[in-house]
């Protein structure tokens, strides 16, 4: 058995290639399709007949030296002249042209530019009209054939995605002459049905002529006018149609189209909850920072004037507790200042302290004498003394008014 | 707790009469005495009850915080 490698398959196809004299110098014609202009200047594009297609690379210095760097469009009718190269290293097969002889538009490119450019002038592809494809449909409408690959290629997709999706087919031709306004009206039927949140329009692959019916006005403007967004799935992604242009949104393939109408449930799911944990953050944050308002509120208005207002009682009471005590004890002083004086007062009149200033108790017969009267000369009278008595005899009595007025 | 804060102002008149009765000056001592008594029992009364009310104050300005 003999094992090739890549890249010795590769080198293989290209020697082969090389050595084949029929694929040098070839002159091809075709409509130039996806042209794409590099930074570096070359140039890549499809050459395209109603079957078939093959890639062209057009390097800079040929475009330049050529004059043709304005020249190359898309729908192009064009001649080159070329070598089939295959690039080894990606294992792919394109032509290199070297020369390029550029013919008129193809009729049907020109019929379409023409009603691009009316349509377009009415207002039908005015990105302002297209609606949003709603994230979670309950029920798609396909406007398609039977037959074709896009029912098919819808189901595969959804069928992972969502089991619980629903699908109506409105069955419609998708290629001939009569085909386009039976389109638009399987469109209309779509777009009334209460159930279709909805409508995927297409076709599979397929030439320009085939494609032709997605062109028709009647299908642009029944896709216009819908109420339910749609989506356009016609062709491959390189074939552009008026419905693509009209449509709220482009499917590049039927594929393509399920994956945009049909989400997958866990995706959704997944969605709902990080939505759903948002949402709670966000609750929180702002019941947090009102809690924060309520609660310097509750402080600065309630908590703190409150305890402002014990704390005055408070001093209140003490400057009250320390008035009591500072009268109280005024009034024990001033009570025992009365009392000191009373002490002083009665030792002023104990007869001993008079004794010594020089009085003494006079006595007659153990009576006290009080008066003259009570004694007549001669009478004996004892006089006592702080340290002893006298005795002593009268001799005489002279009597005058009294020293002041007994108040007793 | 209202029932007590309500006898607070009782309290706190009632302290008021017996600084009035000290005030004037003209007790004897035994009433002085027992005047001054009075007074100081009001005013610890009436401190307490404050610092009960107080205690709450604070304790329900940390619920509000913690429950933030």
């Amino acid at each position: 058995m003999n094992v090739l490698s890549i890249t010795q398959l590769n080198n293989l196809i290209k020697r082969t290639l090389d050595r084949e004299y029929l694929l040098k110098n070839l002159y091809i014609s075709g409509t130039i399709m996806n042209a794409k202009r590099h930074n570096s200047g070359h140039v890549y594009f499809s050459l395209k007949d109603e079957e078939s297609s093959i890639d062209v690379t057009m390097w800079s210095s040929t475009v330049m030296s050529k004059g043709l760097s304005n020249s190359i469009e898309n729908g192009l009718l064009v001649t080159i002249k070329g070598s089939v190269n295959f690039y080894n290293k990606m294992g792919r097969l394109h032509i290199v042209a070297s020369d390029m002889q550029i013919g008129s538009k193809s009729p049907l490119q020109l019929e379409f530019d023409a009603l691009k450019q009316e349509l377009t002038a009415l207002g039908y592809f005015d990105e302002s009209h297209k609606q949003m494809i709603p994230v979670l449909s309950s029920c798609i409408g396909i406007v398609t054939s039977p037959s074709g690959a896009v029912l098919h290629d819808i189901l595969h997709i959804s069928e992972h995605r969502n089991p619980l999706m629903k699908f109506k087919l409105f069955s419609v031709p998708v290629q001939g002459t009569n085909a386009g306004p039976i389109i638009a009206k399987g469109i209309e039927r779509a777009d009334k049905d209460p159930d279709v949140d909805v409508i995927i329009v297409g076709r599979g692959g397929g030439s320009m002529e085939d494609l032709w019916c997605f062109n028709d006005r009647k299908v642009v403007e029944a896709i216009y006018h819908a109420k339910t967004p749609i989506i356009s799935a016609v062709g491959h992604e390189t074939d552009y149609t008026l419905a693509d242009y009209a449509a709220d949104m482009r499917g590049a393939t039927p594929s393509h189209a399920a994956e945009i109408s049909v989400l997958p449930i866990t995706t959704l799911q997944e969605d709902l909850q990080k939505k759903e944990e948002y949402l709670h953050y966000v609750i929180n944050q702002i019941l947090q920072q009102k809690r924060g308002e309520l609660s310097t509120l509750f402080n600065r208005k309630l908590g703190i004037p409150a305890l402002q207002l014990i704390h005055k009682q408070k001093s209140l009471l003490q400057t009250i507790k320390d008035g009591m005590h500072r009268v109280s004890m005024h009034r024990m002083e001033q009570e025992k200042h009365k009392l000191s004086l009373l002490a002083k007062e009665l030792s002023l009149q104990n007869p001993v302290h008079m004794m010594t200033k020089g009085y003494s108790k006079i006595e007659h017969n153990g009576v006290t004498v009080h008066s003259v009267n009570q004694l007549d000369t001669g009478n004996t009278i004892s006089f006592t003394l702080a340290d002893g008595t006298v005795s002593a005899d009268v001799k005489t009595i002279k009597k005058h008014k009294p020293l002041y007025q007994n108040k007793r | 707790m209202a029932a007590s804060l309500k006898n607070y102002e009782k309290k706190y008149k009632a302290l008021e009469d017996v600084v009035r009765n000290l005030d004037e000056g003209d007790l004897s001592i035994a009433d002085l005495l027992a005047q001054y008594k009075k007074g100081l029992t009001l005013v610890k009364e009436c401190a307490d009850m404050l610092d009960s009310v107080e205690v709450e104050i604070q304790q329900i300005i940390e619920e509000v915080r913690i429950s933030e």
